[in-house]
C-alpha cells in the first residue's frame, strides 16, 4: 500500500505542476474587450484599419491600439509589439464593423473569429454608423468607464427585453449559412455624450444593404422575433382630432408564419405569405380623445393600435423586399413547404422580392394601468 | 476476483466505451454524411447495430458462455490463430491509442496550447494503467462513478433550449450531404457506436446471473438515447449548412452556456469527457490483453499490463496533429465495424461447424 501511496502522491504532484507549462496569469495578459474593423481608405485593395480596446485593471481606462493591416490577426501581431501584456481574446465581447466595410462584406474578416477556439459565440455583431476607431478611443462616457463596458451593457439592456435581436456572432453565423435566412446586426451611432442604437442593420449574405431605423425598431422586433418585454410607441393618425399617441409597455409578442400558396412558384408567379403577430401589453400612456372606461372605445382604441402597426409592418416588409434581405426567415417557412429540388432552383431572394406578404396584427391591451378613464 | 458483473454495471461500461471522442464530431458527421434530418438515419444505425449485438447474443447462446477463445482453439490449430491474436492485440492498441490521443489534442487546441501533449497523455496512460491492472469487474465500477460524473452534462443542453428552432430541423429527410448517400458515409455516423463489441472479451466475466445481454443492449441503447437527444438539439441549434462547417458541434454548444458567474464553459466540461476516453482506452486495452494472455498465459502479473499500455503511449507519438488523428482514428474505427461484424459471424460458422461434426460423430458411435 505504501509504494501506492508514495506513487499516488508524486503523480498528483506531476499533475499539479503540468499546469506550469501553459500559464495564464491574468495580470499578465491584456484582455481585448472590443475589436474594431474598418476600411482605411477607398478602393480596392485598401487596408484594414483596426483597433482594439483593451480595459486596465482598475476598470477606468482602456488602452487602445490602432494599425493597418491585411487581416485581423496581423493587426493583433502588430499591437503585440507595442503591448506590455500579451493580449488574449478570451474576454471579447464585441465586434465593430465601419460602416464601409459592412457594405463591401464582413464574412472574410468572421473567418478568424469563428475559427479560433479562444474567442466565444456570444460576442456581439456592431455595425458603426460614425468612426468606429473614434468610438472606441473616447473614454469620457458619462454611462460607463470605458467604451467596451458601455457598449456591452447597452447592447445587452436592449437585446434582453426584445426590443433588438441579439446579434451574436452565433445567431449571426447561424443566419448568414442558413439558405432561408439572412443575418442581421444593431447600429450602433456616436452622439455627443453617449452612444445610442440607431437601428438595425440588414444583410443580404454578408453585406450590408439596408438599415431599418431606430423608431421603427419595435416594429421590426415584432416581425423578427417574439417580444418579450418591450415598450412600443405608437401614433395613431385618426379622424377626431391630430395624431393621438399610445404607448405599450411590458409588450410581448409572438409571431406566426404561414406559407398561403406555393402554386406555380416556378412559372415565377409570387408566393403568398400571411403573417400574424399577437401583442399586448400594458397601456400606460395614452394621449387622445378615447375614453378608456367605454368597453366600445376600448375596442376601438386596440382596432386603431392594429392598423397602425399593421401598416408600419407592411412598411418595413417592402423595405426588405426592396434591398432582397429576409431577416424574418420566412425562406425556412417557404423551404419547409416545398420539394427540395424545387427549393434548390429557387432564387429565394429574387422570389422573396416579389412575394405577396401579408400581416395580420392581434392587439390586446392587458390593462390600463391605474386610471380608470 | 470470482466475482461477476451484473448487468447494470456492464451497461454503464458499454455506455462509457462508446461515449468516446467521436461523440464531439457526430452532429456534424450526421450532419455531413446523411444530411438533412440525419437523426433518423441515426436511430436507424442503431437498430443495426443493435442488430449486431443480437448476433453476439447467439454466439453466446450456440457456445454456452464459451469464451471466443475457447470456441476457436477447439477447431482451429494455434499456429492460425496465435498470429491473429496478435494482430488483432496490436489493432487494439491501435485504436485505444488514437481515441486517448486524439481527446488531448482537441484538449490542446482549446485550453492547452503551448503544452507537450505527450506529456498530458502519458499520465492518461498512466491512469489507463492502474485501471488495467484491475479486474474488469474493478473497471466495471469504475466507469459506474465516472458515468455518474458524465450524466448531468446532458441536462446542458436545456441552456440551447431558447434559440431551439423546429423550423431548422427542415422538411426533408436525407438531402444535400457533403458528399452524396454512399454507403461509406454512414459508416462514418456507424463509428460512434463503436464499442459495444467488446462484450465478447466479457463472456468469462459473468454468468447466467449476470445478464450480460440485457446489460449490453440497455448501455447501447441509453447510448443511442442521449445522442438522439444531442442530435436534435444540435439540429435545432444551428442551421444546417452551419452544421456541416463545424468541426466539433458539441465543443459550440457548449460555448454558447453562459451563466452569471461563469462563462465559456467548455474548457470545464470538456474536461469531464476524459472519463468517456479513459474507459473506452482501458477498454481496447484491456481487449487487447485479453488477446495477448491467450498467447502467453504464464507470464509474471502486471507485465503483460505494462507492455500493452507502453504500446498504447508509444503509438501515441504516432498521431502528432489534430486532422492527422482524426484521419488515422477514422481510419481504424473503419476496421473495427467490419471486425465487429465479422467475428461473431465467423464464431457462429465455427460454432455450426462444430455441432455439425458433434452430430456426425454421435451417428458413427
Amino acid at each position: 500500500m505504501s509504494i501506492n501511496k508514495r506513487l499516488l502522491m508524486t503523480l498528483t504532484a506531476v499533475m499539479l505542476l503540468t499546469g506550469c507549462t501553459d500559464q495564464h496569469i491574468i495580470e499578465r495578459a491584456g484582455f481585448v474587450r472590443t475589436i474594431a474593423y474598418d476600411l482605411s481608405g477607398e478602393g480596392e485593395n485598401t487596408k484594414l484599419r483596426v483597433t482594439v480596446s483593451i480595459p486596465k485593471s482598475n476598470h477606468e481606462d482602456a488602452i487602445v491600439y490602432t494599425t493597418m493591416a491585411e487581416s485581423g490577426k496581423k493587426a493583433k501581431m502588430i499591437f503585440d509589439r507595442q503591448n506590455n501584456r500579451r493580449l488574449v481574446n478570451g474576454q471579447l465581447r464585441q465586434v465593430v464593423f465601419g460602416e464601409r466595410l459592412a457594405r463591401r462584406g464582413v464574412w472574410s474578416n468572421m473567418d478568424t473569429l469563428t475559427r479560433d477556439p479562444s474567442i466565444g459565440s456570444r460576442l456581439h455583431i456592431i455595425v458603426a454608423e460614425s468612426d468606429p476607431h473614434h468610438i472606441l478611443i473616447r473614454n469620457d462616457y458619462p454611462q460607463g468607464p470605458t467604451a467596451g463596458e458601455y457598449l456591452d451593457t447597452l447592447i445587452r439592456t436592449e437585446a434582453k427585453s426584445g426590443e433588438i435581436p441579439d446579434t451574436t456572432l452565433y445567431t449571426f453565423t447561424r443566419d448568414y449559412y442558413d439558405d432561408g435566412i439572412d443575418p442581421v446586426a444593431t447600429i450602433l451611432k456616436e452622439e455627443k455624450d453617449s452612444l445610442s442604437v440607431d437601428g438595425i442593420a440588414l444583410f443580404k449574405n454578408d453585406q450590408y444593404v439596408g438599415k431599418i431605423d431606430a423608431n421603427d425598431r419595435m416594429f421590426f422586433a415584432l416581425l423578427h422575433h417574439g417580444v418579450r418585454a418591450g415598450d412600443l410607441n405608437v401614433g395613431i393618425q385618426t379622424d377626431r382630432n391630430a395624431e393621438e399617441q399610445a404607448t405599450l409597455e411590458y409588450l410581448s409578442s409572438k409571431r406566426r408564419i404561414k406559407v398561403l400558396s406555393t402554386r406555380d412558384i416556378r412559372e415565377g408567379r409570387p408566393i403568398q405569405v400571411a403573417l400574424r403577430i399577437r401583442l399586448s401589453g400594458s397601456l400606460l400612456e395614452y394621449i387622445g380623445a378615447l375614453d378608456m372606461k367605454k368597453r366600445t372605445d376600448q375596442r376601438k382604441l386596440e382596432a386603431e393600435l392594429e392598423k397602425t402597426i399593421n401598416r408600419k409592418c407592411q412598411k418595413l416588409i417592402d423595405l426588405m423586399q426592396e434591398k432582397k434581405s429576409d431577416p424574418m426567415g420566412i425562406g425556412q417557412y417557404v423551404r419547409n413547404s416545398i420539394p427540395h429540388s424545387v427549393w434548390k432552383q429557387l432564387k429565394w431572394e429574387e422570389v422573396f422580392s416579389k412575394a405577396d406578404i401579408s400581416v395580420h396584427v392581434d392587439v390586446k391591451i392587458r390593462d390600463y394601468g391605474k386610471m380608470l378613464h | 476476483m470470482n466475482e461477476k458483473l451484473s448487468a447494470f454495471h456492464i451497461a454503464t461500461l458499454i455506455y462509457m466505451i462508446e461515449n468516446n471522442i467521436v461523440l464531439f464530431a457526430l452532429p456534424r458527421l450526421v450532419a455531413e454524411n446523411m444530411g438533412t434530418n440525419g437523426w433518423v438515419g441515426y436511430i436507424f444505425l442503431a437498430l443495426v447495430s443493435t442488430g449486431n449485438i443480437l448476433l453476439y447474443l447467439v454466439v453466446y447462446r450456440m457456445g454456452k458462455g464459451r469464451s471466443m477463445f475457447d470456441i476457436l482453439e477447439k477447431s482451429l490449430s494455434k499456429w492460425i490463430l496465435y498470429p491473429v491474436y496478435a494482430g488483432l492485440a496490436v489493432f487494439y492498441i491501435m485504436i485505444a491509442s488514437f481515441v486517448g490521443k486524439n481527446f488531448f489534442l482537441i484538449f490542446q487546441m482549446i485550453s492547452f496550447q503551448t503544452s507537450n501533449v505527450m506529456f498530458i497523455f502519458l499520465l492518461f496512460c498512466i491512469m489507463v494503467y492502474f485501471l488495467l491492472i484491475k479486474p474488469v469487474y474493478n473497471i466495471s465500477k469504475a466507469a459506474t462513478v465516472f458515468a455518474f460524473m458524465t450524466w448531468w452534462t446532458l441536462l446542458l443542453t436545456s441552456y440551447q433550449a431558447r434559440e431551439w428552432k423546429l423550423i431548422r430541423l427542415t422538411s426533408y429527410f436525407f438531402e444535400d450531404p457533403a458528399g452524396g448517400q454512399v454507403l461509406h458515409n454512414w459508416a462514418e455516423v456507424y463509428t460512434s457506436f463503436i464499442g459495444y463489441e467488446l462484450c465478447i472479451f466479457l463472456f468469462p466475466y459473468v454468468n447466467k446471473k449476470s445478464k450480460l445481454f440485457k446489460g449490453v443492449l440497455y448501455g447501447h441503447l441509453l447510448t443511442a438515447l442521449a445522442q438522439v437527444i444531442v442530435l436534435l438539439t444540435a439540429f435545432g441549434f444551428f442551421s444546417f449548412q452551419q452544421l456541416q462547417s463545424l468541426l466539433y458541434p458539441i465543443i459550440d454548444m457548449l460555448d454558447f452556456i453562459e451563466m452569471p458567474f461563469i462563462n465559456r464553459v467548455e474548457n470545464l466540461v470538456f474536461v469531464i469527457f476524459v472519463f468517456g476516453n479513459l474507459i473506452s482506452t482501458t477498454m481496447f486495452s484491456f481487449a487487447s490483453l485479453s488477446m495477448v494472455k491467450r498467447i502467453f498465459p504464464k507470464t509474471r502479473p502486471k507485465r503483460l499490463e505494462f507492455l500493452i499500455v507502453l504500446g498504447v503511449f508509444i503509438v501515441g507519438f504516432y498521431s502528432k496533429y489534430l486532422s492527422q488523428s482524426e484521419y488515422q482514428l477514422r481510419r481504424v474505427l473503419f476496421t473495427e465495424i467490419g471486425i465487429a461484424f465479422i467475428l461473431p459471424m465467423l464464431l457462429i460458422l465455427v460454432l455450426l461447424f462444430q455441432k455439425l461434426r458433434e452430430r456426425m460423430n454421435s451417428h458413427e458411435h
